[in-house]
C-alpha cells in the first residue's frame, strides 16, 4: 500500500511540473505544428565538424624498454568527401617501421563510412608518447574542414590521476615564498 | 581574599595545564594560482600566464593526520587567489594548506570540479609542509601555483565555471542558488567528447578540453538555458557544416555558443569570437577546429536552422565596433543592444515556446519591446535569416494571389507576414495565378529552402476551391515541393504555398512555375507531345506503315501487318537476316557463335582482335597473336602455332623427349639429347653440351694426394687427410676403411678412426679414378 501511494506521489508530481509547461505555451509559439516528438532529456554534446580521425591502440609487444605498437588510424566523415589528406607526426623515439616519423595519405571518404589504416610503431623507451593526428578536406560547398587529434600512446607508462586524499584528488602545487 | 583569589587562579592554571588544551591562534595565508594556456584559431599561442584561483575553497590540515582530525581550519580564496584564514591549535605538528575545485564556504557560489569515474572526489593543489609549526607562530605559506599536467587543468575549468556563473548573475540578478549547483567534471581517458547533461546539471569535459576555455564556456551555456528558458532540442551530435539541422536544435546550440563568447566579451577576455577548440597537447598550436562567430568563418550557412546561422544573429545583436574581434573598429550591423536583453527573451518569453527556435526569439524580441526592427531585420538578413515580409505580399489569399507568368522565373519568398507591422510574425500563404494553356504541361515548385521553410504546394482550379493536384515533399528528405501538371482546359490556374507542419513556422524560399506549348518540328502537325520522330514528316500517328524496320503510326510496332515468323518483332522485310530464329534480329547483341546475330552483314564481328581471320570461337587459342591460328605451320618455337593443341609437334624425330629447337644436337638418335649420359670412350658428344669424352669433365682422372696419415699410439687414433682434383664431386675412399668424408671448408677429404690398429701404410682411391698411397706416421 505505501508503495502504491509512492507511485501516486510520483505521478502527480509529473502532472503538476509538465501541465503548466504546455498550458503556458503563448502567441505564435502555441499555434506551431505538431512536431515530430517531444524530445526526452538529453545530452547537449559540443559542436563539431564532420570529420573524424582517431587512433586506438591494438597490440603492444613490450619489450625491455619501449617496444613495438600496433595502432589503428580510424578516418571517418558524415558527409560525402572525395579529398580528406591525413596526417600522423611521430615524436621523438617513436617511428614507423620505415624509420620515418611523419604519415600522409590522401583518401576518399563516405558518408558514415570508417576507414582504418593499421600501422606499426617502434617504441624506443618507456614513457607516454603523444602522437598528432590530422584530417584536412573541403566539403563539396567549398568549406575547408581540419580536426586535430592527439593520442597518448603509453608503452611502460600510465596517465593515472594522483591518489585520493582526505576526499580529494591532490597534487603538489609549486611553492615560490613564504616564511 | 587574596589568598582565596590567588588558590583559585593557581588551580584553573594547573587544571589548563593538566589537560593540554591551551589553545592558541595563528594565521595561516598565501595565495593560490595556476597556470593557463592562451589561444587564438591556429591553437595554443604558447603564453601560459599565472591566473588566481578565486573563490575556492582552502582547507588548512594537518600532514600527519587523517580525515577529519587534519582538518584545522578551512576558509576560501578572494578574487586575487588569496587567504588569510584564522586557526586555533593547541600542538606543534606540521601543517600544509590545499586548495579545492569545490566552492564550500563561499557565500552565494555553488560549484564544483571534480573526477569523472566513481568515486568522485574533487581536486586539490596543496602547498609544502611546514614542519614542527608552533601553534603560535602564523604562517605565510608563499604562492602555491596548480601547473599544467599537475593540478592546472581542474582549476582552468574551475574558473571558466566561475566565469559563467559571474556571467550568469549579470544577466539574471543573482548567481544560481544551491539547488543548482554547477558540477564539471573531467578526468584522462574518459571520452573526447564535452557535453551537458540536462538529468543532473553536469557538464562532461572531454579528455582533450580542460584549457579549452570555449568548449566549456558552451556546455555552460546550456546549463544556463537550462535553469531559465528550457530547452526541447533532441541533443546528440550535431555538425556544423549541417545547414539543415532540426531548428531546436540550431536554436539551442546556437544561444550556447553565444553564451559562451558573451561570457568572454563580458569579461573583456582576448578574441571573444573565436571558439576554439585544441588536442590538449603540450606546446603551441595543436588545433583540432575553430570558428569565429562575428564572420561565421569558416562554416557559413543560411537560415535558422542552422546553429552557425543562431550564433551568428545573436552575437550581431549585442557586439559592438569596440569589441575586440578580427576587425577592431569596425562592425558588420548596426545593432549593439545589452545582452540582458537576448536573455529576457529566453528567460521571459522562450520559457513557455514549443519547439524553441530563432523564429521564437524573433517573436519574443519584439513582444517583450526590444524593438530596433529595422536593425533587427538587416542583422539577422545578414545570415540570410529573412524574418521579414518578401515583395509579394499581401497575396495571402486567391483574391490577392500574385500573377505569374509561367516563364520559369524565380521569385525569392518568406513564410513571414506582420500585417499590423509590429515585428512580431504571422503565419503565411503565398498564393499565385498563372493563365494556362490547355495541353501544355506546367511544372511547379519550389527550391533552395532556408531555415526550416518545409513547403507544400496545392494547384488550385479556376475556382480556386478545387485542388488539382498537391504535393509536400518533392522527395523522401528533401522539404521542397513539386506539382507536374497539365490542364485539359484553358483558364486562371492559383498555386497556394504554405508551411508544411513542422517545428519552424517560418523560413524563405524560391518558387517558379514553368511552362511551355508542345513543338511540331518536322511541320507534320504532330507535336513532339505524340509524336514519336518529331523530326521525321513521314512518321506520325496515322502514317502509313512500310515494311523497313521503322514504326512509321506511332502506334508502338514497327512493320505491323507484316510477316514475322519467329515473332522477335522484325519481319524479314524488315531486316530480320533469319525470321526462323527469334534470337537473330537487328539490334540484338552479337555473340561469338560463328553465325550474324544481329543481321548486321558480319559473323562474330568483334571476336578476332588480332585480325587473323579467326575468332576465338572459331578455334584462335591465342587472339592477340595473328600469327597463331588454326591452319598456320608449326614452327619450332615452343608454342602450338597451329592451335592444334601440341607443341611443335613433328619436331622430335627420334622420340627422346627433346626437340632440334629444344637442344637436342641429333634427332635421329634417342641417345643422345641434353642430360644423357656422357660414354667417354665413343667420340661422341652424348649430352649435347658441346663437348667429347676428354673434354667432358665426367671422363676426367683425378689426382689424389694423401696429406696427413698419422696413428696416435695413445687412443691408437688413426687420421687419414686427402685432397682431389675432382671435389668435390669425386668420392674418396681410404681402402680397407671404408669413404672418407669432404670437408668443404678446407677442400678436403678425412676419415678419423680410433682404437684401431697402425696400419703402416695407407691407399685413397678416387671415385674419379685417381689414387695414392703413403706411410703412416706414428706420434
Amino acid at each position: 500500500m505505501k508503495g502504491k501511494l509512492h507511485k501516486y506521489w510520483i505521478l502527480a508530481a509529473a502532472v503538476a511540473i509538465l501541465l503548466p509547461h504546455y498550458c503556458l505555451a503563448e502567441g505564435k509559439s502555441g499555434a506551431k505544428g505538431p512536431g515530430k516528438d517531444r524530445p526526452k532529456k538529453v545530452m547537449e554534446v559540443e559542436p563539431s565538424p564532420p570529420l573524424s580521425i582517431q587512433a586506438r591502440l591494438v597490440n603492444l609487444q613490450k619489450n625491455k624498454n619501449g617496444g613495438v605498437a600496433s595502432v589503428v588510424l580510424d578516418a571517418s566523415s558524415d558527409i560525402d568527401m572525395d579529398e580528406v589528406t591525413l596526417s600522423v607526426k611521430l615524436p621523438p623515439n617513436v617511428t614507423f617501421a620505415d624509420g620515418s616519423n611523419i604519415f600522409t595519405q590522401t583518401v576518399k571518404l563516405s558518408a558514415g563510412i570508417t576507414i582504418n589504416l593499421p600501422k606499426e610503431l617502434l617504441v624506443g623507451k618507456d614513457g607516454k608518447h603523444v602522437i598528432q593526428l590530422e584530417a584536412s578536406g573541403t566539403t563539396s560547398q567549398g568549406k575547408p574542414i581540419h580536426r586535430g587529434t592527439a593520442f597518448k600512446l603509453l608503452v611502460g607508462a600510465q596517465d593515472s590521476l594522483p591518489a585520493v586524499k582526505d576526499g580529494a584528488i591532490e597534487y603538489q602545487g609549486a611553492p615560490d615564498g613564504g616564511n | 581574599m587574596l589568598a582565596a583569589l590567588r588558590k583559585v587562579a593557581t588551580m584553573g592554571i594547573l587544571a589548563c595545564a593538566a589537560s593540554g588544551a591551551v589553545y592558541a591562534n595563528w594565521t595561516a595565508s598565501g595565495t593560490f594560482r595556476y597556470i593557463d594556456r592562451e589561444f587564438d584559431q591556429n591553437g595554443f599561442t604558447g603564453v601560459e600566464p599565472s591566473l588566481p584561483i578565486r573563490s575556492a575553497r582552502v582547507e588548512v590540515r594537518d600532514a600527519n593526520a587523517n580525515g577529519n582530525n587534519a582538518l584545522l581550519a578551512s576558509g576560501v580564496t578572494d578574487s586575487s587567489g588569496n587567504f588569510s584564514i584564522a586557526v586555533s591549535d593547541t600542538k606543534t605538528r606540521t601543517v600544509y594548506v590545499r586548495v579545492l575545485t569545490t566552492s564550500t564556504g563561499v557565500a552565494t557560489l555553488f560549484l564544483k570540479v571534480e573526477n569523472t569515474l566513481t568515486p568522485k572526489n574533487p581536486y586539490a593543489v596543496a602547498g609544502s609542509n611546514v614542519a614542527n609549526h608552533n601553534p603560535n607562530t602564523n604562517v605565510n605559506f608563499g604562492t602555491v601555483t596548480a601547473l599544467i599536467g599537475s593540478g592546472g587543468e581542474p582549476f582552468n575549468i574551475y574558473d571558466q565555471g566561475l566565469r559563467a556563473i559571474d556571467y550568469f548573475a549579470a544577466l539574471n540578478g543573482a548567481r544560481p542558488g544551491s539547488s543548482d549547483l554547477l558540477t564539471l567534471e573531467w578526468q584522462p581517458g574518459t571520452g573526447a567528447v564535452s557535453d551537458y547533461n540536462y538529468a543532473n546539471k553536469r557538464v562532461h569535459v572531454g579528455d582533450p578540453s580542460p584549457y579549452n576555455d570555449t568548449v566549456i564556456l558552451h556546455e555552460t551555456g546550456h546549463y544556463a538555458y537550462h535553469l531559465v528558458s528550457g530547452q526541447d532540442s533532441p541533443g546528440g551530435t550535431h555538425h556544423l557544416t549541417d545547414c539543415n539541422q532540426d531548428i531546436r536544435l540550431a536554436y539551442d546550440e546556437g544561444r550556447a555558443t553565444w553564451f559562451g563568447q558573451s561570457v568572454r566579451r563580458f569579461f573583456s577576455l582576448p578574441r571573444p569570437d573565436l571558439y576554439v577548440k585544441t588536442t590538449g597537447a603540450p606546446g603551441p598550436g595543436n588545433l583540432d577546429f575553430y570558428f569565429n562567430v562575428e564572420t561565421e568563418s569558416p562554416y557559413y550557412c543560411d537560415g535558422a536552422a542552422s546553429e552557425v546561422a543562431v550564433y551568428a544573429a545573436l552575437w550581431d545583436i549585442n557586439d559592438t565596433s569596440s569589441t575586440a574581434d578580427g576587425t577592431p573598429g569596425v562592425d558588420d550591423d548596426t545593432l549593439s543592444r545589452p545582452d540582458g536583453d537576448n536573455w529576457d527573451v529566453d528567460k521571459n518569453y522562450i520559457l513557455t515556446a514549443v519547439n524553441r527556435s530563432l523564429e521564437d526569439f524573433w517573436d519574443g524580441w519584439f513582444v517583450r519591446g526590444k524593438g530596433f526592427k529595422s536593425a533587427m531585420e538587416a542583422t539577422f538578413d545578414l545570415t540570410n535569416v529573412e524574418l521579414f515580409q518578401d515583395s509579394s505580399e499581401p497575396n495571402n489569399s486567391v483574391a490577392t494571389a500574385t500573377f505569374n507568368g509561367a516563364a520559369g522565373n524565380s521569385v525569392h519568398l518568406s513564410f513571414f507576414a506582420d500585417s499590423n507591422g509590429d515585428g512580431v510574425g504571422e503565419t503565411d500563404n503565398d498564393y499565385f495565378s498563372f493563365s494556362a494553356s490547355a495541353g501544355t504541361p506546367y511544372t511547379i515548385e519550389t527550391l533552395n529552402l532556408w531555415g526550416d521553410a518545409n513547403t507544400s504546394l496545392e494547384l488550385l482550379d479556376s475556382n480556386g476551391i478545387t485542388v488539382l493536384a498537391s504535393n509536400d515533399d518533392r522527395s523522401p528528405g528533401d522539404a521542397s515541393s513539386l506539382i507536374n501538371y497539365t490542364p485539359a482546359a484553358s483558364g486562371t490556374l492559383y498555386v497556394r504555398s504554405f508551411h508544411a507542419p513542422d517545428f519552424g513556422v517560418y523560413g524563405s524560399y524560391d518558387f517558379r512555375i514553368s511552362g511551355s506549348a508542345p513543338v511540331d518540328n518536322d511541320g507534320d502537325t504532330y507535336n513532339s507531345t505524340v509524336d514519336c520522330n518529331d523530326n521525321n514528316a513521314s512518321i506520325h500517328p496515322g502514317a502509313t506503315e512500310v515494311c523497313d524496320g521503322v514504326d512509321q503510326d506511332c502506334d508502338g510496332i514497327r512493320d505491323d501487318g507484316f510477316p514475322d515468323v519467329d515473332a522477335d518483332g522484325w519481319a524479314s522485310c524488315g531486316g530480320d537476316c533469319n525470321d526462323s530464329n527469334a534470337a537473330v534480329h537487328p539490334g540484338v547483341t552479337e555473340i561469338c557463335n560463328g553465325i550474324d546475330d544481329n543481321c548486321a552483314g558480319g559473323v562474330d564481328e568483334g571476336f578476332d582482335a588480332d585480325s587473323d581471320g579467326y575468332t576465338t570461337c572459331g578455334g584462335d587459342c591465342n587472339d592477340a597473336n595473328a600469327a597463331v591460328h588454326p591452319g598456320v605451320t608449326e614452327v619450332c618455337n615452343g608454342i602450338d602455332d597451329n592451335c592444334a593443341g601440341g607443341v611443335d609437334e613433328g619436331f622430335d624425330v627420334d622420340g627422346d623427349g627433346y626437340t632440334t629447337c629444344g637442344g637436342d644436337c641429333n634427332d635421329s638418335n634417342p641417345a643422345i639429347r641434353p642430360n644423357a649420359v656422357e660414354n667417354c670412350s665413343n667420340g661422341v658428344d652424348d649430352n649435347c653440351n658441346g663437348l667429347t669424352d676428354s673434354q667432358e669433365p665426367s671422363c676426367q682422372v683425378d689426382t689424389v694426394v694423401i696429406t696427413k696419415a698419422e696413428w696416435k699410439n695413445a687412443g691408437r687414433k688413426l687420421t687419414v687427410w686427402a685432397t682431389s682434383t675432382g671435389a668435390p664431386q669425386a668420392v674418396l675412399t681410404l681402402v680397407g676403411y671404408g669413404t672418407m668424408t669432404y670437408d668443404s671448408a678446407n677442400n678436403r677429404y678425412t676419415f678419423v678412426k680410433n682404437s684401431t690398429n697402425n696400419p703402416g701404410t695407407v691407399t685413397v682411391t678416387s671415385s674419379q679414378g685417381g689414387s695414392d698411397t703413403e706411410p703412416v706416421t706414428v706420434l
